[in-house]
């Protein structure tokens, strides 16, 4: 079913709640009525003939005048898309919550409220997720300058320049107009418990996951009525004396419960995530996960500069995987200027992508060993990744941070001698994971501590938005390639690796681990058959001397290491986007962990994290 | 060590009844005094090097190098570590308890070094050769455990307080396994004292405990793997579950007093192989000579006798050889396993050690009774005993030559150079 | 800069009454011993964190110069602070480097630690984590490479050779 039928059938169901219909976007949008978002996206998730089941991303674009939210929605059962949009008033307006619908959107609502003030009715846990509690303003927000100081740290350089290396600009004012903004942003106090209420009643009734009921969340961290911009307190403590600031601490203590902070130095943190837990001994009560500390702000910085400029910042939202980063923000800009990519770049893009994958999982599959105490594997695995290095840097000039792909094609051609060099070490590295089977996958203890742990059935899976092996790992038939084909993915052979069950249950941990394994073995299989294809000739298009796309939004997405990586975005007819928007897996991996984990023992939480692959950097952006 | 103080009595001083004499504590305190300097030394001086072999073995493992900077080969890494972490800042954190934050370690150590005591790391190289010794190393070391769940508590740490109260259930638990299996080297000795059982063996292989019969033998891999879960050793490391409790008991611990935990690591994996050495392995016994024949030499020579000298030498180094094999093996397992989950660290002592260490007893009780010693038939199964040993050493080796043999083919074959150097070549 | 005063680490005041050529000699030694053992706090906040494993790894292996990581701060001499410090994160590494004992040091790994590097003009990113711990070395790059760490690490033993032990120390809190 394409877009217009969608319209049609939601015209013919709501009639005046269908506000319009942008069909000449590339990913059509439909905009309802914000009062009767919920009712809508419930009927599409729940019509037999619609059964949108994911919620890819759920985002807001401050359009000045108005703020918007914006719903991605697929279904993996009839593969389509639509796009829903709902407009608000930016001062205190809200919209109503679909997180029962799709569990993920409790994250992503969250996410919006954070980044762009916008309120949500019937939410949970609506508090700040990204940036600290005490944090003023809310940065995506057009209009948000930052104050130059946070907790006695000041922005300034020791140049007075500023941070582009130009003269500052007067601060006050600007300050002036940040603190103009932050007055503004509603409140997250619920405004009446009816709408509470309604939405505990509908998720009782259809939600196929299990119900969340609200009265089972013990009170959550912000109470509401306090307002994001009631914090000020904290500000005003002196700079010098030390108070961890537990940004999640506030949470009840439960009686009878140890509290642990995991994080956000810990080992097995991938990266700098946070989490506290609620242990009775070894066995955990409840998991909150507290992310944002390693928050760069990339979508704001991503508004700031010409298209081609922001290729280097997408290596760093997932810097195991930047290829894909490159990828997708490559793929959105042509097909807002509607390029065509050469067939021989295409080849460069997906050897370098499945180069990559293998690079990426390898650290996958290599940290969890390493978060169960095996650390030879690990160290194995790096002394193979040494080599895909060196093969990157060849093609690339760079081991971690590719910035390789260029709108309309690669930078560099790929050299006969990289894809001899290729062809021998797959030969030796399907060797090497032979022998990484032999010494760690097949483990015994290994297995035990993997198996029938953390169990994630295809219905949560879905429901939580998880993507790529982790989707796949519980019986899911998901991938890009196959499912939306992009660049030559339709002409190359590969299986799609499904979780069997193979120690244990379908989707455990140890699904989630040997999927990645066998994802590896098919990246060698592509790998070899695109050797074999690819084409002579140009690698670059023929670009106009500005990248300046006409008006219009787009969604692209690419199948990373860590699966769906999408990339939605506004451009308004400048040469820099309105609004970049990046959809992640590892965000959406890191907001399940809460739900799967009651039950759970401590030593069962790192394994769970560790066959989930999370990076921080893709959690925070 | 009573032996060589007896002799001193008698040849330095001429005084033939020791007991009567009213100077002879003098000697025996000389005595304790030495015994307790050289065994200090000892376990510094096994200790210390053992963690350079460590780190080199798992450099190899892992296909680093490993430390080879400080004296040659990095020999002298131990005493860079040592003396570096002599000189760090002594930092007790604010909220701990102070007293016992320093006592912890030091009940670690006394545990430990405890055990020292009774090891008869040759003929007559013993510190005291209770008879009551097997059952005195499994009370001393218990001492640990208060170390460890001490340091845990004082620290004021939740991290550390989950280090020390896994720390003893996993030891407390796996007593039992080691008692019984050491209960089965009690029933064919006849004896509790160590250096009892080190003669009730003989030098030859077919008269060490490990291959009496098929009972000994399983449970000589009982006691090493109980023996590894009370060294806090991999698979069994979930007190300082690096991943998991970041440090564990000793998260808090920093310059000596940390220094204090690893030396007793080190020093319980010399424990670990001794107890493994003179209960299953022979010990210190010398192929073709009997011990009496030892005693006799001590008795018959007046004055300095070099043969009694080389033999003790001897014994010892026959003993240090088979435990230190012992403890490169351990040092293997460690670079090589994963570690266990907790409720999985007790299914395993409870639902499988304990059970097969009583199957163990009763089999060789059995054994005992219906297979005359020394007969055609007991040498028949300590043969068969022998070539199964054998056969698994074998396979071992073997394993690892397939290994090693296919990443150099697969090497030689991706870089079109030899990227390996032969295993034996220190680089 | 208005930020918050930085630590005064170690200031010599007197010398101790004992010769100069012994003084210097035992200096010599022990900081030979010294400088072999750094361990590094295993501390990986972004991009930076994945070249630090690799350099713990097979081709550039810091094992060899002695130095191991460690997990917790109490036990280790060196933080290399590998990645970009977010206004959020700010607290925690500062705790991380005054749990660390005395004597420690600081290695501000890549060009988020250094300066901000490519974040600077973000909102919620620290311009350089001098502005929360005194750091001793900035080790350039983005990130960089396994070798250039291994560089770094040479450079503080460089500088623990160099340091004099046997002056009084006073430690300014």
């Amino acid at each position: 079913m394409d877009a217009a039928q969608i319209h049609a059938r939601l015209v013919e169901r709501f009639a005046e709640a269908v506000l319009g219909f942008e069909q000449e976007l590339i990913d059509p949008a439909i905009a309802v009525a914000a009062g009767r978002i919920r009712e809508i996206a419930q009927y599409l998730r729940d019509d037999a003939a619609l059964q949108m089941d994911f919620l890819r991303c759920l985002t807001g674009v401050d359009r000045r005048e108005t703020l918007e939210v914006v719903y991605h929605l697929l279904s993996t059962v009839h593969l389509h898309t639509i796009v829903l949009k709902v407009q608000v008033a930016p001062d205190g307006a809200r919209v109503d919550s679909v997180w029962d619908l799709w569990r993920t959107a409790e994250w992503y609502e969250r996410e919006a409220f954070d980044l762009l003030g916008i309120g949500f009715t019937g939410h949970p846990d609506l508090r700040r997720i990204m940036m600290p509690d005490d944090w003023e303003g809310h940065p995506l927000r057009k209009d948000y300058v930052f104050s130059g100081e946070y907790h006695g740290i000041t922005a300034e350089r020791s140049d007075g320049l500023d941070a582009f290396g130009a003269p500052a600009t007067d601060k006050k004012a600007a300050q002036a107009r940040g603190a103009a903004a932050a007055a503004a942003p509603p409140s997250a106090e619920e405004p009446s418990a009816t709408a509470a209420t309604v939405s505990a009643e509908v998720a009782e009734t259809t939600s196929p996951v299990e119900p969340p009921v609200a009265a089972e969340k013990t009170p959550r961290i912000d109470e509401p009525g306090e307002s994001p911009s009631t914090g000020k307190a904290s500000r005003l403590s002196p700079p010098t004396a030390f108070q961890p600031a537990m940004h999640t601490a506030k949470a009840d203590p439960v009686e009878g419960y140890i509290q642990l902070n995991m994080g956000p130095h810990h080992p097995a943190s991938h990266g700098v995530l946070n989490f506290l837990l609620f242990t009775d001994g070894e066995i955990l009560s409840r998991v909150i996960p507290d992310v944002g500390y390693l928050h760069r702000g990339m979508e704001k910085l991503a508004e700031s500069m010409p298209y081609a400029s922001t290729m280097p910042y997408t290596d760093r939202i997932d810097y195991l995987a930047s290829m894909f980063g490159n990828w997708g923000w490559a793929l959105a800009a042509e097909k807002l200027l509607g390029i065509e990519v050469p067939p021989r770049a295409e080849f460069c893009r997906v050897i370098a992508g499945e180069l990559n994958r293998i690079a990426s999982h390898l650290i996958g599959t290599g940290s969890t060993s390493l978060d169960l105490g095996a650390f030879t594997p690990f160290v194995h695995w790096l002394r193979e990744r040494e080599t895909v290095n060196d093969i990157m840097e060849m093609i690339c000039g760079a081991r971690l941070t590719y910035n390789y792909m260029r709108i309309g094609g690669v930078a560099r051609d790929i050299s006969q001698q990289v894809v001899d060099k290729t062809r021998r070490w797959l030969d030796h590295f399907l060797g090497i994971i032979d022998e990484f089977d032999r010494l760690i996958s097949f483990n015994e203890i290994f297995v035990k501590r993997l198996a029938n742990v953390a169990v994630i059935s295809p219905q949560d899976a879905l429901s939580w938005g998880l993507v790529g092996p982790n989707l796949r790992a519980s019986g899911v038939a998901w991938d890009l390639r196959r499912a939306e084909p992009y660049s030559v993915y339709p002409e190359l052979q590969f299986d799609l690796v499904l979780g069997k069950g193979w120690r244990g249950q379908v989707g455990d941990a140890y699904d989630r681990f040997y999927c990645r394994i066998e994802e590896m073995r098919q990246s060698v299989g592509i790998l070899r058959q695109a050797f074999d294809r690819m084409p002579e000739g140009e690698i670059r298009a023929e670009l106009p001397r500005k990248i300046k796309p006409a008006a219009n939004e787009v969604y692209s997405r690419v199948e990373s290491a860590r699966g769906e990586m999408g990339f939605y975005v506004v451009s308004d007819g400048t040469d820099k986007p309105y609004r970049a928007r990046y959809r992640t897996g590892s965000f959406t991996s890191m907001s399940i962990i809460e739900h799967l984990s009651p039950g759970l023992m401590v030593a069962d939480l790192v394994a769970l994290i560790g066959s989930l692959d999370v990076i921080a950097p893709e959690v925070d952006r | 060590m009573r032996q060589i103080a007896d002799w001193i009595i008698l040849n330095l001083f001429g005084v033939a009844d020791a007991g009567s004499w009213p100077y002879s504590w003098l000697v025996y305190l000389g005595m304790m005094v030495f015994a307790a300097v050289l065994a200090i030394t000892f376990v510094a001086i096994f200790a210390g090097p053992v963690t350079w072999v460590e780190r080199r073995v798992a450099g190899r493992i892992m296909s680093r190098l490993g430390p080879n900077r400080v004296g040659p080969q990095g020999f002298l890494q131990w005493l860079a570590d040592g003396l570096k972490n002599l000189l760090k800042e002594d930092l007790i954190p604010d909220a701990a308890d102070r007293p016992l934050f320093r006592l912890a370690p030091h009940l670690v150590w006394m545990g430990m070094f405890g055990a020292f005591v009774v090891l008869p790391f040759g003929a007559h190289l013993v510190a005291a050769d209770l008879n009551v010794g097997l059952l005195y190393i499994l009370a001393i070391t218990s001492l640990v455990v208060l170390g460890l769940l001490m340091a845990g508590w004082a620290s004021n740490s939740k991290w550390a307080l989950y280090g020390g109260i896994r720390s003893t259930a996993q030891l407390v638990s796996y007593e039992i396994p080691t008692a019984f299996s050491l209960m089965v080297i009690v029933i064919l000795a006849g004896t509790l004292s160590t250096q009892e059982i080190v003669r009730a063996q003989g030098g030859w292989p077919w008269d060490w405990f490990v291959f009496r019969n098929p009972f000994t033998f399983l449970a000589f891999f009982l006691l090493m793997t109980s023996s590894l879960a009370e060294g806090n050793r991999v698979p069994f490391d979930l007190p300082e579950a690096e991943s998991e409790l970041v440090a564990g008991y000793n998260i808090e611990y920093s310059g000596m007093r940390f220094l204090f935990f690893l030396f007793a690591e080190w020093a319980n994996l010399w424990i670990m192989a001794a107890i493994g050495t003179f209960c299953f392995l022979g010990g210190w016994q010398i192929p073709g000579v009997s011990p009496d024949a030892i005693d006799a030499l001590l008795a018959r020579s007046h004055g300095w006798s070099w043969s009694w000298v080389g033999l003790q030498a001897l014994s010892f180094a026959i003993f240090a050889i088979k435990a230190s094999w012992l403890v490169f093996v351990v040092i293997q397992i460690r670079w090589t396993l994963p570690r266990l989950r907790v409720d999985q660290l007790m299914i395993a002592c409870w639902k499988y050690l304990v059970p097969m260490t009583l199957v163990c007893i009763l089999g060789v009780l059995a054994m005992a009774l219906l297979i005359p010693q020394g007969g055609v038939l007991d040498y028949l199964i300590r043969g068969l005993m022998m070539v199964v040993g054998g056969a698994l050493v074998a396979l071992f080796l073997w394993r690892a030559r397939v290994n090693y043999m296919l990443a150099r083919d697969s090497y030689r074959k991706m870089e079109g150079r030899e990227l390996w150097f032969p295993p034996y070549r220190l680089v | 800069m208005t930020g918050p005063k930085l630590e005064q680490r170690i200031e010599p005041e007197e010398e101790l009454a004992l010769p100069n050529v012994l003084t210097t000699r035992l200096d010599l030694a022990l900081n030979w011993f010294r400088k072999s053992s750094v361990w590094y706090l295993l501390f990986a906040t972004a991009c930076c964190g994945i070249e630090l494993m690799q350099t713990g790894g097979p081709r550039t292996d810091l094992d060899r110069f002695g130095a191991v990581f460690r997990s917790s701060p109490r036990q280790s001499d060196l933080l290399i602070v590998a990645g970009t410090i977010t206004y959020k994160m700010a607290d925690r590494v500062r705790l991380i480097y005054n749990q660390m004992p005395q004597p420690k040091y600081v290695i501000a790994m890549g060009s988020c630690a250094n300066c901000g590097g490519l974040f600077t003009p973000s909102y919620s990113v620290v311009n350089g984590v001098d502005k929360i711990i005194p750091v001793d070395f900035y080790l350039p790059g983005c990130p960089p490479r396994p070798e250039a760490l291994n560089e770094a690490l040479i450079k503080v033993q460089e500088k623990i050779q160099g340091e004099p032990w046997f002056k009084k120390i006073k430690v300014a809190r």
